[in-house]
């Protein structure tokens, strides 16, 4: 029975607007459990996209009928995006290794409805011939597929259709996995991307396509332009077809030397919204085959990354590209473009002229060069000033900070400071992520001098014990560091809406590469989840004035809060 | 006839009270808006607001004033560009300090009414309310019936115990 002040009952359709602005799963979890009418309301929104990875209880070991996978689970109707990660680090060759998770993924297809996802990411597992079999007869409105190596010759089945109807036929999105174990694997894909006439984006990644197999790598090598030709080339006799639907590009560690100028064959370079190359091999002859085709047609490209991976290069090829056109709204761009000659290599703003004032993300990013090889960092002293008054529709902006101590210099940290505060001027910013900040090295943490662990082991205790003073270490060293980045932030933001008078609302600020600075490792640009993320918290003083605080949040918490942020997306590779 | 700026309309509630108001604040509802355009001569005859009794139409007036002048929303807000973020503003925070019953009551009125942006604004506060809070204590909160059984909780708990941590 309702009491007499119960609040008034609030219809499904409302319920669910409300459950649209808690989108963390861990709350939408927490509803499905209040009453009936909230379940109902939160069910669908919690499933809609399901992740098991390993952070998951009981993944990769599902039960039928338990769990997940209960028979009575009405929230299986609702998914439509479902990622599946492995829990082994990195691919390990042999299938056996992946059992679990192999099961696991076809208990789950087979429980799941026919026909309902379009969204699958298994990118980290390689799939066997019955895990693939059952994944393309029991869904075929598949609009993104990511998949692991496909371990097993099913191009033939691929080819003859025996899945039933055309399962790549709405495909829109596809990404290669990093590692290609033989030639028939990329055969594979070959097909599925000649039965998918509507993928618009394409991600290739082929780190490890020569090293894992002699014969693919001898034969890679025998025609550069295997990767190009497999992949783009549609099966419709002799003649050639553009690929017209083609809108996104993700190239990472491929090599281009050779085939580069073979691409406009495949598909119409001017009509790509997105290109994204990373640590490719011969990117100038592809920038230049780019550059070529800008200078001459109407080019629509509006997202670019560039990557030099291990190369080091300030070059007059990427400076002429980006000269060649105007309207980026999306720009990535490692600092190793600007080489790491201190002064004479200082990103001047020149070559983004005809781009300034559309962007909309801005990210100078570290290229995983040794942190004392770049001083400097290639940031011109009025670099933020300029960002400032010339990008006023930046959203989100990722710099990297120079490396300072929080202790040492305070000049210097007064410095960068004012230079940031400039960027809080920027009406449109939502997200501003710091990447390699601060440098703790002369930061003065504790650690155990040699002689309280002679006289532990003196006092004969375990070695687990120091293990866990150890651990206990580093978390104190780790909280110091967050209370120095506290103090920083508390000296920056209320100034930053007190003195500038200003009347738009803060960005959330991100701080990320804590403790070791571990940004600068092959990690690149994954978040630490130990990164520390302020939002401004507007409270008022005892005036009634208007203050703007700033407020500590997990990296998980600023996801939800900011969900349309891909700077803090960013994942590696 | 007076300009558009200036006319009145007059609003009745369920409760049968007469409130008159400025044809720009009123037409923040697009209910009201159409009602409006469909009858032809405003401020003559009466528009019954059926649902929305006077304490809460006057409520509701009250954030239509303060809105007023805001631009009339774009058709595609719905859309892509839908902004999960709960930051509110500060005046609208400050409206929405009432009592839990009043809250739903604005938020079924907005709903009805059809004003997106007080709509939005209502379940807002009602999703930054719920946040990290247990179900005991949101049921607590919006005093709301538990109406599983032990059991049919225990069933939900399992299968959705995936979603741990995130």
């Amino acid at each position: 029975m309702d009491s007499p002040n119960a609040a008034p009952h609030l219809p499904l359709e409302l319920l669910c607007r409300i459950v649209g602005y808690t989108p963390r799963p861990s709350d939408l979890k927490l509803l499905c459990l209040v009453s009936r009418d909230f379940r109902d309301a939160a069910t669908p929104a919690l499933y809609r996209n399901v992740v098991l990875d390993e952070k998951t209880p009981r993944w990769p070991r599902l039960r039928l009928g338990r769990g997940l996978l209960s028979f009575a689970n009405a929230g299986l109707a609702h998914v439509r995006e479902l990622t599946c990660q492995s829990s082994q680090q990195g691919y390990v060759k042999l299938l056996k290794n992946h059992k679990d998770e192999l099961q696991s993924i076809q208990m789950l297809l087979q429980f799941l409805p026919r026909h309902q996802l379009a969204q699958i990411d298994f990118s980290t597992i390689p799939l066997d011939a019955v895990t693939i079999a059952t994944l393309f007869a029991q869904q075929n409105m598949l609009q993104s597929l990511a998949l692991g190596p496909i371990a097993t010759g099913l191009n033939q089945h691929l080819q003859l259709n025996v899945f039933g109807p055309n399962p790549f036929n709405r495909l829109r999105d596809l990404h290669l996995p990093s590692h290609l174990w033989s030639r028939s694997d990329l055969d594979a894909y070959s097909v599925i991307m000649n039965k998918a006439p509507q993928v618009s984006r394409l991600s290739v990644h082929s780190s490890h396509l020569v090293e894992v197999n002699r014969q693919l790598s001898q034969s890679v090598r025998a025609d550069e332009n295997l990767i190009f030709s497999k992949l783009f080339a549609r099966d419709k006799g002799d003649l050639l077809q553009h690929r017209n639907n083609l809108r996104s590009l993700h190239l990472d560690r491929v090599d281009v030397s050779v085939g580069a100028h073979l691409l406009p064959q495949y598909f119409d370079l001017c009509k790509l919204h997105e290109f994204h190359l990373s640590a490719c091999t011969g990117w100038s002859s592809l920038l230049k085959v780019f550059t070529a085709c800008f200078i001459e047609s109407n080019y629509s490209l509006r997202s670019f990354c560039l990557d030099l991976g291990s190369e080091t290069k300030k070059d007059a090829v990427i400076e002429k590209f980006l000269s060649s056109f105007g309207g980026l709204e999306t720009l990535r761009y490692s600092d190793r473009c600007f080489g790491y000659e201190p002064r004479e290599s200082l990103l001047d703003l020149q070559c983004l002229d005809g781009h300034l004032s559309s962007l909309k993300q801005l990210a100078i990013v570290p290229g995983g060069g040794r942190i004392d090889a770049s001083p400097e960092v290639g940031l011109a002293d009025d670099f933020f000033e300029k960002i400032s008054t010339r990008c006023t529709n930046l959203r989100q902006l990722g710099v990297i900070m120079p490396f300072t101590s929080t202790t040492g210099n305070h000049e210097d940290n007064k410095r960068y400071a004012r230079s940031l505060l400039e960027l809080f001027k920027l009406r449109n910013l939502r997200v501003l992520r710091i990447f390699n900040w601060p440098d703790t090295s002369t930061l003065s943490t504790p650690t155990l001098s040699d002689h309280l662990l002679d006289q532990i082991a003196d006092d004969g205790l375990a070695g687990e014990l120091i293990s866990d003073l150890d651990d206990q270490m580093e978390e104190l060293r780790c909280s110091m560091v967050l209370q120095q980045i506290d103090i920083f932030v508390a000296a920056l933001l209320p100034p930053a809406f007190g003195e500038l008078q200003l009347t738009h609302d803060s960005p959330l600020v991100c701080f990320d590469g804590l403790g070791d600075n571990r940004v600068y490792d092959d990690a690149g640009l994954v978040i630490s989840p130990e990164a520390a993320c302020y939002v401004p918290v507007r409270q008022s003083d005892i005036f009634g004035r208007a203050r703007l605080m700033a407020r500590r949040v997990s990296v998980m918490e600023a996801k939800y809060l900011e969900p349309e942020n891909e700077i803090l997306q960013w994942l590696a590779g | 006839m007076a300009s558009e700026a200036e006319q009145t309309v007059k609003l009745v509630s369920s409760d049968n009270v007469e409130i008159v108001t400025e044809r720009k604040v009123a037409e923040r509802s697009m209910l009201i808006k159409n009602m409006i355009e469909d009858l032809g001569a405003p401020g003559e005859e009466p528009i019954p607001i059926m649902n929305v009794s006077e304490a809460v139409l006057r409520k509701v007036l009250e954030w239509c004033t303060h809105h007023k002048n805001d631009p009339a929303p774009s058709q595609d807000d719905d859309a892509d560009s839908r902004k999960k973020t709960t930051d509110i503003e500060d005046w609208d925070q400050k409206f929405m300090q009432v009592d839990q019953e009043m809250l739903f009551e604005i938020i079924l009125a907005a709903n009805y009414m059809d004003i997106k942006a007080l709509l939005d604004v209502g379940c807002k506060t009602v999703a930054n309310m719920i946040k990290g809070k247990s179900p005991e204590e949101i049921r607590k909160t919006f005093n709301i019936q538990n109406d599983f059984t032990p059991e049919e909780e225990d069933q939900i708990r399992r299968e959705n115990e995936w979603a741990e941590d995130r």
